[in-house]
């Protein structure tokens, strides 16, 4: 159980990342958070949505909904130049079964995006407000 | 109401919940600042910190993995008994509670640093890095890690090691690389420890066990020995220490002798 601990991550990633902007950026709200994750990570994103609840309390990113994009695990054969799509735990060709294979996508654990708005902008249009958990597991 | 099982959520999260949302329904139309950074950034960046300190000092580390009660510290001791006239060894313990391992190291003459991580599941390279300090590697040549016994979190973050060896006994059953992919993955090398019962472990197979870690795309050796009889391989018996010894030295001669476009 180190969603926790990762969440912890993420979130100084989202302050370094609202750091680097300008001024005008800085009072603004972070309203979502994109990550790409795949099996191979050991991170659940179960956990890591529970995890994400608590952690950003306090934060830039306490109002934020965490999205979570899941990314199959891929395997290369360069014998038989094929990309497979395998579970966590058969990083095997799919064409000749071999386990020489080189992984290539199914450990990422990274930040895609933050979403912002400036809460001195315009007035937001009606029903914009997104789901709260979208596009998650 | 959690969206994922339909339960509701306890008191204090609902209040987040109208919270985020009406903040949200506040704001303007978002704008969106792409980035492709790694979650593990920190710690990948301290871990390269920790290693630049364990190759200025010529130390050879091991990040030692298995579940709790596969003979982490047994192999240590036994390891420290084979070796320890010729190399300098030093050992960093990570548990949850207790000083018991690093006592255990310390009685053979090596020393050790425990770290007690309290609740946390794993040892990460800040913690490493505070326990290096305590340790003058000017004196060492072989530095191990023991993690803490666990075969999930530890996988995940780098402490700055040269290698990752990866304990299963033969107590626990040879489909643990199947069920622990992301761990198994990691390993550099696989030891089947407690070999010495292996007669006794019908349902275990080496060949199973290492045809399970072939399947996470990983060639790593996978050796049997025994902590327990490390001299038995002499009189025949179980594999004893000696893939184990024998693998360490190459990896220290490889140290002494690094490839020239080694910076």
């Amino acid at each position: 159980m180190h969603e926790l601990s990762i969440c912890q991550s993420l979130l100084k990633e989202v302050a370094r990342a609202i750091a680097n902007q300008s001024e005008v950026q800085s009072k603004a709200v972070v309203t979502a958070v994109d990550i790409a994750l795949g099996p191979l990570s050991g991170v659940d994103p179960g956990q890591l949505l529970r995890a994400f609840e608590l952690a950003r309390w306090g934060t830039l990113a306490e109002t934020a909904v965490l999205r979570i994009e899941p990314v199959p695990v891929t395997v290369w054969c360069a014998e038989c130049e094929t990309e497979s799509t395998v579970p966590p735990n058969a990083l095997v060709c799919s064409m000749c079964g071999t386990w020489r294979v080189s992984l290539r996508s199914g450990a990422d654990l990274s930040l895609r995006s933050v979403t912002l708005s400036d809460p001195d902008g315009p007035a937001p249009k009606e029903g914009t407000c997104p789901e709260e958990k979208a596009d998650v597991y | 109401m959690c969206t994922e099982c339909g339960c509701p959520f306890p008191p204090g999260m609902v209040k987040i919940t109208t919270a985020a949302q009406k903040a949200v329904n506040l704001v303007a139309p978002p704008h969106t600042l792409e980035l492709h950074t790694s979650l593990m950034r920190a710690n990948v960046e301290t871990a390269a910190h920790n290693r630049a300190h364990f190759a200025w000092a010529d130390v050879l580390v091991i990040n030692l993995m298995s579940a709790p009660g596969s003979g982490k510290t047994s192999l240590l001791e036994a390891t420290i008994e084979a070796l320890g006239n010729r190399v300098r060894i030093g050992v960093i313990e990570g548990d949850l509670e207790t000083e018991n391992d690093a006592a255990r190291i310390r009685a053979k003459g090596v020393p050790a640093v425990q770290i007690t991580t309290g609740q946390a599941c794993h040892l990460d390279a800040t913690m490493i890095h505070g326990a290096l300090h305590q340790l003058d590697l000017s004196q060492i040549d072989l530095l191990f890690i023991e993690n803490v016994g666990n075969l999930v979190c530890p996988a995940g973050f780098d402490l700055g090691q040269d290698a990752n060896v990866v304990l299963l006994s033969v107590t626990e059953g040879d489909d643990k690389p199947s069920k622990y992919p992301v761990m198994f993955r990691a390993a550099d090398l696989v030891l089947l420890t407690k070999a010495d019962l292996a007669p006794h472990m019908d349902d275990f197979s080496l060949d199973r066990a290492t045809s399970n870690i072939r399947r996470l795309a990983n060639d790593a050796p996978v050796h049997a020995v025994s902590a327990r009889r490390p001299n038995s391989l002499t009189q025949g018996l179980t594999p004893g220490l000696t893939p184990w010894l024998d693998w360490l030295e190459g990896e220290l001669d490889r140290r002494s002798f690094p490839m020239e476009d080694t910076p």
